[in-house]
């Protein structure tokens, strides 16, 4: 009796699956097939090259240790301001709290090529902080020890460091107060509590939080451009070589990365995900030595902690905003130094170079792309949800839906456009449609994921099995009750997608051949040395973005 | 928006409003057929067995509870009659048809969940009308449930709005109005305080014995599915213990855990050591010989004796059988009742006074006479295990 729900079931399985195979899963796991198909290739160019011998393989290896040492220092900082920062956030009850918040976010919403540019102004102008404070900091200034760029570096800690915070915070609030509540009433002291209580119980989500940064730090391509100089990561290698034509190597480095990526996030996740048990490290005898010293340390340490975590989003977040503003204002009417009128931003937006209509046009570009990139994956994520959820096999492609928000974003460009593009199955071109297509493949993800969320907080299973008693078919249900009561976790990741896909700048580069997205034309702009405009458009950006994160904080509550 | 595309595509692929029609599918004839033939249904989760061979028959018009306590499968087995969970064996026959793989939405069973799982997103009225909307049926049986309930005046109200009790009739009310005839209520008064679970159940019992409606009604709490059932039905682990009409059952549980389960009483282990013809002696350690009517089913035996059944005597009837002197060591108030804790030798006797005068509050402290009517003492075979311990309790 395989009949009428079952077909339904069948229907609405096949479609979400095959939907999200095209759109999702085949372009973030095509570079690494492209390994095997074209290894002959690849080793003549790579490994074997007539003339340049192994060079390739020699650069390869230059560029990914600069990315996995910038990755490594880049977690490590993202631990020591993340974790106080999220226990200020989810612990503490201060005024202005939900604004403190909003700005921890604001990095995972803003266009990272205006936020790159943003934070370049104000660490290296002559009139920045450090400037201000006696150190000269320049692009190619590197950090002892790991020699990774400094810039590059408070780049990527600001644009990973949220990922930390968000975890961790979601984590405590989900923990809740009333085990440190008893801690204490059984006479621990608060660091004593949170080093035996609070932190074991953190720890799965911690990780979680470190290895999405970790991927983030790894793949980020807008920012890190801007920034760059002459030291080049992987992700830029990409890009370069993309350009240069130069595929082989381009391919190689790509599905390295996205391979580096699984093997690290899967066995974490699974790891966070199953163990729960936390093992003595400390023996019990310096565990009693370090509890003493614990009972007489000051009670300065929460001072401390509140102010690394203010500290850390002023210099990170608030800073660059605000020097990108001033900027905005001394360079309006003509250049603060020179005093030329050529270097306003008014006489670059409208003098014979027009950047008006290149922002405005590339600005239109930008939210048509988003629209309908979001159109099309909240379509693909609504008909998704309700199948991950309910299905067996749910969790797997939970799992694999990770993918896209982790593979580095030049990678997932380079796979877009090797298999769409007239060098794959040359269905779509290089432009318009090829961005939208590059774009759905990391909303997705994002809007399934809120929707997931709020899927499992309303205990749906249950008004759907109701509804499907009073004789409602598996599609009558979706239409009527799932996705009317998910709907706000819809929505706000939709929002969420649209301002992810606004501000994508990596994978856009790749695959828009003619046409121009807001954040790569800044990207150009920064590179063509008008950097009038670039302020400009950065900080329409940057305020578009700051617009939407307010709705969606808004939706959220 | 984007969501019709996937509808249409659904409608084309399967005309969705079409009858089912079921060709075919085994018609039993045999005899007066039950309504609702619940038939050798066997569920695992795992190594858990939740439900183990669980047959009953349930008669058109009927209120059957299903009663155990938590843990038991009943939950389980609710959700497999209303074919949102497959049996693992098993067969499900409804009014003469097998329903066991038919779609949850074509049986005609409405499923009131615990928490009743009210649509949030919709009005009361929505709420009530929504199965009428799913089948197609018109809307004026949705009119008559709410008004039954006295809801109609709510009706543009949102569940969250709506007080616990108002919430357990709209629920109620929404499954009436989709039309079926049988009802599965999974623990509908436990949410309600004491008073209100009192009241609605016999609203509860009214309603579907006007509409003349099935119900099967599945509750953790004894004493309320006593009072409200037609017959009832215990669950233990996953396996049936007895079925049968609420006195039937608590007057002969078939087994120690039914005796136990059905209400306190006291519980003593024994040993016989004599028996005549229609009785038997039974040593209990700590108490002395007690005579109990009937034939000893094995030499180790549970004796299980209600508190209503033992009664206080004065020193006229010293001599009776079964007349103990004990101390009491607390006086429970329990309204119209009081309940006595009577040590008696070494053991501890349960046993329930009417409250006529002030005379039993006052007897704490004091020795009194008790007897243990040797016609209503339950035996049951001991199988080693601890008499108090209640998992449910």
């Amino acid at each position: 009796m395989l009949r009428r729900s079952f077909l339904h079931n069948v229907l609405l399985a096949l479609g979400a699956i095959s939907l999200l195979t095209v759109l999702v899963f085949l372009p973030s796991f095509y570079l690494l097939t492209f390994i095997f198909t074209r290894w002959d290739e690849i080793y003549n160019e790579i490994f074997a090259h007539p003339l340049i011998g192994d060079t390739y393989w020699k650069e390869i290896g230059r560029y990914l240790s600069l990315s996995l040492r910038l990755a490594l220092t880049t977690i490590l900082i993202d631990l020591i301001i993340g974790v106080p920062l999220a226990y200020l956030l989810s612990r503490g009850s201060f005024p202005g709290k939900s604004l403190l918040e909003d700005l921890t976010m604001l990095p995972l919403v803003i266009p990272t090529s205006g936020f790159g540019f943003a934070t370049m102004l104000a660490w290296t102008a002559s009139y920045g902080l450090p400037a201000i404070l006696g150190f000269d900091i320049k692009v190619d200034t590197l950090v002892p020890m790991v020699n990774v760029p400094l810039l590059m570096l408070i780049i990527h800690v600001a644009l990973t460091f949220p990922y930390v915070v968000k975890t961790v915070c979601g984590a405590l609030r989900d923990i809740g107060k009333s085990y440190e509540i008893i801690a204490s009433s059984l006479g621990s002291k608060p660091i004593t509590t949170f080093r035996k209580i609070t932190m074991p119980l953190i720890v799965p989500s911690l990780l979680s939080g470190l290895v999405l940064a970790f991927a983030r730090s790894l793949g980020e391509t807008g920012a890190t451009m801007i920034v760059a100089g002459v030291s080049t990561t992987a992700p830029i290698a990409v890009v370069k070589w993309e350009f240069e034509n130069k595929l082989a190597p381009a391919a190689f480095l790509g599905a390295l990365l996205v391979g580096i990526s699984l093997a690290i996030i899967v066995p974490i996740e699974y790891l966070a995900s199953s163990s729960r048990r936390a093992r003595r490290l400390i023996p019990l005898g310096v565990e009693v030595l370090l509890v003493r010293w614990e009972r007489k340390a000051p009670g300065r340490l929460r001072l401390f902690r509140d102010i690394i975590s203010l500290l850390s989003i002023a210099l990170l977040v608030l800073l660059p905003i605000a020097v990108l503003a001033y900027n905005a204002m001394i360079y309006w009417r003509q250049d603060p130094y020179t005093g030329r009128m050529e270097g306003g931003i008014l006489y670059q937006l409208y003098g014979p170079a027009r950047y008006i209509d290149v922002i405005a046009k590339s600005m239109m570009t930008s939210l048509i792309v988003s629209s309908l990139a979001t159109l099309i994956s909240t379509y693909v994520a609504m008909i998704s949800i309700p199948v991950i959820a309910r299905s067996g096999y749910g969790r797997l492609l939970r799992i694999m839906l990770k993918v896209p928000l982790v593979i580095p974003t030049s990678a997932l460009g380079l796979a877009m456009i090797l298999l769409w593009g007239p060098r794959g199955l040359g269905l779509v071109p290089p432009g318009l449609w090829l961005i939208v297509l590059t774009h759905v493949v990391f909303s997705v993800p994002v809007i399934v994921e809120t929707g997931l969320a709020s899927y499992f907080e309303t205990n749906l299973p249950l008004y759907e099995d109701t509804a499907r008693s009073l004789g409602a078919t598996p599609y009558d249900v979706m239409e009527t009750i799932t996705i009317p009561m998910i709907r706000r976790g819809i929505i706000a990741g939709s929002l969420l997608a649209f301002t992810h896909s606004l501000g994508e700048t990596g994978a856009t580069f790749i695959v828009m051949g003619d046409h121009t997205t807001v954040s790569t034309l800044i990207v150009n702009l920064v590179e063509s040395l008008a950097i009038p405009a670039s302020i400009f458009a950065s900080l329409v950006l940057i305020l578009t973005s700051i617009v939407f994160i307010v709705i969606i904080r808004h939706l959220i509550e | 928006m984007p969501l019709y595309v996937t509808k249409l595509c659904y409608i084309v692929v399967y005309n969705k409003r079409r009858l089912a029609f079921y060709p075919s599918l085994g018609y039993y004839n045999h005899g007066p057929m039950s309504y609702l033939e619940v038939l050798n249904i066997s569920k695992s989760y795992g190594d858990v067995r939740a439900l183990v061979d669980v047959s009953f028959e349930v008669d058109e018009g009927e209120y059957f509870c299903i009663v155990g306590p938590t843990g038991a499968g009943k939950t389980t087995l609710l959700k497999i009659i209303a074919g949102l969970l497959k049996p693992d064996h098993g067969r499900i026959v409804l009014d003469g048809v097998d329903v066991t793989y038919m779609p949850s939405e074509e049986r005609g069973v409405a499923y009131m969940p615990q928490g009743y799982a009210l649509f949030p997103h919709m009005t009361v009225w929505e709420n009530v009308a929504y199965g009428a909307a799913m089948k197609g049926l018109s809307k004026e049986r949705a009119i008559m449930a709410l008004k039954m309930v006295g809801l109609l005046h709510r009706k543009n109200s949102y569940p969250h709005e709506l007080s616990g009790g108002q919430q357990q009739r709209v629920a109620l009310a929404r499954a009436i109005a989709s039309g079926s005839r049988l009802l599965l209520l999974d623990e509908p008064l436990s949410a309600l305080d004491l008073l209100l679970n009192i009241e609605l159940r016999y609203e509860l019992r009214r309603y579907a014995k006007e509409l003349g409606l099935t119900v099967l009604h599945v509750t953790h709490d004894s004493e309320e599915a006593m009072s409200i059932a037609d017959r009832l039905l215990v669950l233990n682990k996953g396996r049936v213990q007895q079925i049968g009409e609420p006195e039937e059952v608590y007057i002969k549980p078939r087994n120690l855990f039914i005796a136990k389960f059905l209400g306190d009483a006291t519980m003593l282990r024994g040993r016989v050591i004599d028996i005549e013809d229609d009785f038997f002696m039974v040593e209990v350690e700590g108490l002395g010989l007690v005579k109990v009517r009937g034939h000893p089913p094995t030499k180790d035996l549970v004796l299980v004796i209600r508190p209503e059944d033992i009664l206080l005597v004065d020193e006229n009837d010293v001599f009776d059988d079964n007349v103990f002197k004990g101390k009491v060591r607390d006086v429970e108030f329990q309204g119209v009742k009081a309940r006595l804790h009577v040590v008696v030798g070494e053991v501890e006797v349960l046993l329930d006074a009417w409250l006529d005068s002030g005379y039993i509050m006052s007897l704490k402290g004091k020795h009194v006479l008790l007897k243990m009517p040797s016609n209503r003492i339950l035996v049951y075979e001991d199988s080693g295990e601890d008499l108090h311990y209640m998992p449910w309790r």
